[in-house]
């Protein structure tokens, strides 16, 4: 059919006579050519005689020869090994079993390399250790390839070679041992048979050493009590998994009290198994990781945690305390005193009050019920530092009485309160040498900077807990002219054995019993079946004794410092070897005694990310949203809605929706910790204010990592709890938070959850049912209705990622794990802010907006007509004083009828058989159309070049960096949509490996980055057409569920529904 | 086409000539022997010098008979000198000297951006012939890049190829029930998946 369309240009053409018709007919252009301009100079026109046919020809040739130019393929070098060691296969990883150590992160881990270079940690599964690999542990990579490193020893402002500062510092070592100055060795605690031997070495070969270990977040009143009753220092260690009842007052066991690594056991016993979980009960008054995951949490402040204690003591040991607390925490402490007495041996109570009463109460209590969970036979060595030592050094210092100081796996610049009083001391010190990785705020004040190597490049031991040992072994060449601490000790005593064969020596002397120190070495771990006796030489047991009596009279000073009488005629050291009973009580009753002050009371704690701050130049770690608040980049000041209301701190939304909080300047005793951004924390106790320490490092780090304010600066007397004043100060501070509502506003398929009680009384269909759309005006189960063909997924693999949300604690280390095993990039804070961080795994926090998300469902669904909506879905939005608070990993869901898949234009995004959803970058053009009708907002688009760009000067700007990222994944370029891969080059290659060995794929093979980095077993990862399967099993379970099911994508991860265990006595 | 990437025929001069023809054809050495990895790796691996060193200890120059009209057999032993100088070994003192000088090979074979590639996933698994890819290599005195290496290539082998599932028990169950599903004997790679997206790009 021949067409006969006009087309209009303009109305003008229905006038048949108009003369604008005419003359445009005529005239190509509008507007005038200003031709003259080019063409007006007679002479230059004349002498060229290049056509407009030429000129286009000219054109068309240099542009195509331009770019073709452009893309003219760069001549590669292949350089192979001269020698190619045996071990390594281009292209094949290696794994190295050892341990980290740093003095605040202890683990046994597997790190992962590649052509030598380590590029991921990964939990050592053969540990017998507390917990795996937390977020930071997992990022401790990164720090090997910290571009800030030391180089080499540093004399000043040169560097200078071992053999010299070996040789000075030996010589004015002995110098300085005649004159009865003290030689101190300040350290983190190593916990290491071998150094401790090698320090007792020291102590004979110079006189007056003095060994002060020091951990920047202290342990020492826990570990004081500890010694008191166990004659032993360290700390109890606990499994929770043991525990039907767990009461924590004031312990955030799930990041770092005593150590961390808690987390795994408590887990185990959190999954609903035959009818039965833990029932966890939380008195606190930061909102903690652990707070959000308690059945039942109770904000108070610090003070009244005191009183709750020795309450709960009276209620559960017996003895009468009368404490002035407000009705409703009477009787939740009640309330746990008779669940914990009906569990009995079941039952356990922590506590993370920095006070020796508070400490040795909870022993009490355990020791009273016989709690399971609670063990001191082998108690934690990971935390051995002592407060008061560290004061007496710091006088000491002053004192003039010093005269050498070595420091190793410390910075006291940074972490001690009284940083001005060390540095005054150093100043007078003869000698002083610091062992560090980076010219850091204590190293750049001493003589030498003796640059250490990275716990990756290192050798050495550790005892965790008692009889259960890890080994450290190097897995890659030290990168630069480094030596541990260890081996110039060896180097001082004058004993010219390497660090390695030293280690060897102490262990087969006296740790292996015969085992194989090759075998250990392989497995990185170890643990003695007999007595492990170390040869100190003859201080230890002075060294001992002193302690001992030392620890008595800290808990006198401790007592007496809070303004508390000892019981008449009972001393503490005879309460301790007599009646431990009394002695429990009577540090009840001094707890009972406890008095709170005016202004609020600060806890200060540390990030699950940030730790004792160590790290902070780490920007995986920097850009890891904390669990809780879900800011990166920041410490802040968390404080209660009511209080931030009195005093006239705000948080705010501007327009794009980036939150912004006051300053508030914090006091106490005259320190003033200036224009510390305020965070309005739901669950935070009215009366209560948290910091989290590990920000504010000014020296040693780049200056993006400079963020957040110096905590420790308010940490007087090594006391987590200080009593401080909080006035508004001037400005807005603008947070980078990456998720801005808080609640799930009655969204309750969301995250599903129910209570224990009608988890087990009632039929799936009243607390996990399917949604239902409505086929043929009949009510069917949106399982069963299909838009599009199924496609046949039942040959092969079918891969599934179960989620079980009453295991997740939120703990982050599975967000770290696919930074790292997917090159994921970093983006800084002003992105993040603008809501363009890209991380491919987020873990969401909701809150409730009424007392529980039940509580939010029936208000949403009692809402009727517009007023009523309008106002209380605005309330909805507003998190409650004391919420619910739930965790969800959301990743790419991997949908078998995924809504990007259909949008985009360039089919960039496709469907494997095996269940994955595809994303081929570069067939990518960057519609975002994908990110758009992604229903879980899992995408991330590049928005940038965030390699080798120098507007993002994180890792992957500098060569060395980069040498972190995993060959197997590419890394993307601007413009291109990336996400969640479900891991596919881990699991290609699972099956590469199979068919190459010609067998069938055992369960458990298949792994994620995440599900492998969990160690709570809440992500389970595997092929649900091998019924056999774990994740097959879960597919099936009651609990699980899909997120939005109702849309019908018919997701590839699966969550498991959240129950609660809301038992009340 | 080698403007936009595609180097068919890419012969570039290497810093040691070294002769595949002499190597794999007269001598008939596998290509396994010196490219090892092949089996294991997802790269077939440049040999390092000690697997040269290996045969060339003892061999220090070459026979009358490898001469040809256009390389000389001073030239052979000229070359061999280089891979002494390269490892460090001093042939007068039959001895290494510790002094290296790793070789800067130039790279033939450069898969695209955004490609993963494992040879062992070919080699082991598939049984193919390095020369199904790779070319006559046991011919070449000079090495050049055989096929295009473009994804078209990739994907029309991946359609005409039968997967080799014989006495390997990882395929019996999928082999099995994909052939009853396609109504085949024998399941091409695509069959098996070969073609998807995300087997190679992530």
């Amino acid at each position: 059919m021949s067409s006969n369309k006009k087309y209009w240009k303009s109305v003008e053409e229905l006038n048949e006579n108009s003369s604008i018709v005419e003359t445009l007919q005529q005239n190509e252009f509008v507007e005038e050519i200003p031709t003259d301009e080019f063409l007006g100079n007679k002479e230059t026109l004349e002498s060229s005689k290049t056509t407009r046919r030429d000129f286009l020809k000219y054109v068309g040739f240099s542009t195509a020869a331009a770019s073709l130019a452009a893309c003219e393929g760069p001549v590669i070098k292949s350089i192979p090994y001269v020698v190619q060691p045996e071990e390594i296969v281009p292209g094949v990883a290696n794994y190295y079993a050892t341990t980290i150590a740093d003095g605040f992160d202890f683990a046994s881990v597997l790190v992962k390399t590649r052509e030598g270079r380590p590029i991921k940690i990964e939990n050592n599964t053969m540990a017998s250790i507390n917990g795996g690999a937390n977020a930071r542990v997992n990022a401790s990579v990164l720090g090997l390839y910290d571009s800030l490193r030391m180089q080499g020893p540093v004399k000043g402002d040169s560097y200078i070679s071992w053999e010299d500062l070996n040789a000075e510092v030996s010589q004015k070592l002995t110098s300085i041992s005649g004159t009865g100055k003290q030689i101190v060795l300040l350290t983190q605690t190593f916990a290491s048979p071998s150094t401790t031997k090698l320090i007792a070495e020291f102590k004979q070969k110079y006189s007056n050493v003095n060994h002060v270990i020091y951990d920047a977040v202290s342990e020492s009143a826990a570990l004081d009590a500890f010694q008191a009753k166990y004659n032993e220092r360290g700390l109890a260690n606990y499994n929770f998994s043991q525990a039907d009842t767990i009461v924590s007052v004031g312990a955030d066991f799930l990041s770092d009290w005593q150590g961390g690594g808690f987390d795994t056991g408590y887990a185990a016993g959190r999954v609903p198994n035959h009818g039965k979980m833990s029932r966890h009960v939380q008195f606190e008054s930061n909102m903690s990781l652990t707070g959000a995951n308690a059945d039942k949490r109770v904000p108070l402040t610090p003070t009244q945690q005191k009183l709750a204690l020795a309450k709960l003591y009276s209620e559960v040991v017996g003895g009468s305390v009368s404490v002035d607390l407000p009705e409703h925490i009477l009787d939740a402490i009640n309330k746990a005193a008779s669940q914990l007495k009906s569990a009995g041996s079941k039952g356990v109570v922590v506590t993370g009050i920095q006070d020796v009463n508070a400490q040795t109460v909870v022993l009490e209590i355990n020791e009273y019920l016989n709690s399971k969970a609670f063990d001191a036979s082998t108690p934690i060595k990971t935390r051995q530092g002592n407060d008061a030592y560290v004061k007496t050094l710091v006088a000491d210092m002053k004192a003039g009485r010093v005269g050498a100081i070595i420091m190793s796996g410390v910075n006291p610049m940074y972490t001690l309160p009284n940083a001005s009083e060390f540095a005054e001391g150093l100043a007078q010190t003869d000698l002083s040498v610091t062992f560090s990785m980076k010219a850091d705020e204590t190293s750049t004040q001493t003589q030498y900077i003796a640059a250490a190597p990275h716990y990756l490049e290192s050798w050495g031991d550790v005892e965790l807990k008692k009889g259960h040992f890890g080994l450290m072994q190097p897995t890659i060449r030290p990168l630069f002219d480094t030596k541990q601490f260890q081996e110039a000790l060896l180097n001082w005593t004058g004993n010219d054995i390497s660090y390695h064969d030293y280690i060897k020596q102490t262990w087969n002397e006296s740790i292996l019993g015969g085992s194989s120190f090759s075998q250990a070495l392989h497995d990185g771990t170890f643990v003695s079946n007999g007595n492990v006796t170390i040869e100190t030489g003859g201080s230890s047991n002075e060294v001992s004794d002193k302690d001992k009596t030392f620890v008595g009279g800290i808990i006198e000073d401790v007592a007496q410092g809070l303004g508390l009488k000892k019981d008449e005629e009972e001393t503490v050291s005879e309460a301790n070897t007599a009646a431990p009973i009394a002695s429990g009580g009577s540090a009840a009753r001094a707890l009972a005694s406890s008095t709170s002050t005016e202004g609020l009371e600060l806890t200060l704690y540390t990030k699950v990310g940030m730790g004792d701050g160590q790290q902070a130049n780490n920007p995986w770690l920097q850009e890891f949203p904390d669990p809780i608040t879900r800011t990166s980049w920041d410490n802040y000041l968390t404080v209660s809605q009511a209080d931030a209301n009195a005093l006239g701190l705000k948080n705010e939304h501007v327009a794009d929706g980036a939150l912004n909080g006051s300053f508030a300047n914090v006091t106490i005793d005259g320190t003033t910790l200036e224009n510390v951004p305020v965070m309005i924390q739901p669950g935070q106790a009215k009366g209560s204010v948290g910091l989290a320490f590990g920000y504010g490092r000014t020296t040693g780090l780049k200056n993006e990592m400079k963020t957040g304010v110096n905590a420790y600066m308010l940490y007087q007397d090594f006391n987590s709890v200080q009593n401080v004043t909080v006035s508004p100060a001037s400005g807005m501070h603008e947070f980078a938070c990456v998720q801005l509502h808080n609640t799930l506003m009655g969204r309750g398929d969301i995250i599903k959850e129910t209570s224990l009680e009608i988890f087990n009384t009632k039929d799936k269909s009243i607390w996990n049912a399917v949604p239902v759309v409505s086929l043929n005006h009949v009510e069917t189960p949106v399982s069963e209705v299909d838009l599009w063909d199924e496609f046949d997924r039942s040959i092969g693999h079918h891969f599934n990622l179960s989620i079980d949300l009453n295991a997740c604690t939120g703990c982050g280390a599975c967000v770290i794990a696919c930074h790292a095993e997917n090159n994921v990039p970093v983006v800084g804070k002003e992105e993040v802010r603008k809501s363009r961080d890209m991380h491919w795994l987020r873990i969401d926090r909701y809150y409730s907006s009424e007392e529980s998300f039940d509580g939010d469902n029936s208000k949403k669904d009692n809402i009727s007509g517009l007023g009523s909506s309008l106002s209380e879905f605005g309330e909805m939005e507003q998190a409650s004083e004391n919420p619910q608070v739930a965790f969800q990993p959301v990743m790419c869901q991997h949908c078998n009828h995924a809504p990007c898949e259909t949008v985009c234009p360039v089919a960039a995004t496709s469907h494997g058989r095996q269940g994955q959803n595809h994303m081929a970058y570069n067939r990518c053009v960057g519609t975002r159309y994908c990110a758009n009708n992604c229903p879980y907002k899992v995408r991330r688009f590049n928005w940038f070049l965030y390699s080798q760009n120098d507007e993002f000067d994180y890792y992957m700007n500098d060569d060395l960096g980069r040498m972190v990222l995993n060959p197997d994944v590419v890394v993307r370029s601007r413009g291109v949509m990336e996400k969640c891969s479900m891991c596919i080059q881990k699991t290609q290659k699972t099956i590469l490996d199979a068919k190459r060995d010609g067998r069938e794929i055992k369960d458990g093979e298949f792994q994620t980055a995440c599900s492998s980095a969990c160690s709570n077993g809440a992500m389970v990862f595997g092929d649900i057409n091998d019924k056999d399967s774990k994740v097959a099993k879960l597919l099936e379970d009651n609990r699980m569920y899909h997120l939005l099911e109702s849309v019908g994508t018919k997701p590839n991860v699966q969550y498991h529904t959240k129950v609660r265990n809301t038992t009340e006595a | 086409m080698m403007q936009v990437g595609v180097d068919q025929g890419y012969q570039p001069v290497q810093p040691i000539h070294y002769s595949h023809k002499i190597h794999a054809g007269d001598n008939g050495i596998d290509c396994k022997y010196c490219h090892s990895s092949a089996r294991v790796s997802k790269t077939s691996g440049i040999p390092s010098l000690n697997v040269c060193m290996n045969c060339h200890k003892s061999i220090y120059e070459v026979a009358e008979s490898t001469a040809t009209e256009e390389y000389s057999k001073e030239f052979y032993d000229g070359e061999i000198q280089k891979l002494y100088a390269a490892v460090g070994w001093s042939d007068a003192d039959q001895k290494y000297t510790g002094e290296t000088q790793p070789v800067k090979w130039i790279r033939i074979h450069n898969l695209p951006d955004f490609a993963y590639f494992n040879h062992s996933q070919h080699v082991s698994v598939a049984g193919i012939e390095c020369q199904t890819c790779h070319g006559p290599v046991e011919e070449m005195e000079i090495m050049s890049q055989f096929a295009p290496l473009t994804m078209g290539w990739c994907i029309n082998c991946h359609r005409d190829t039968n997967v080799k599932v014989q006495d390997n028990a990882y395929y019996t169950k999928i082999h099995e029930e994909l052939s009853k599903k396609y109504g085949v004997d024998q399941l091409t790679a695509a069959q098996m998946g070969g073609l998807e997206c995300g087997k190679c790009h992530y």
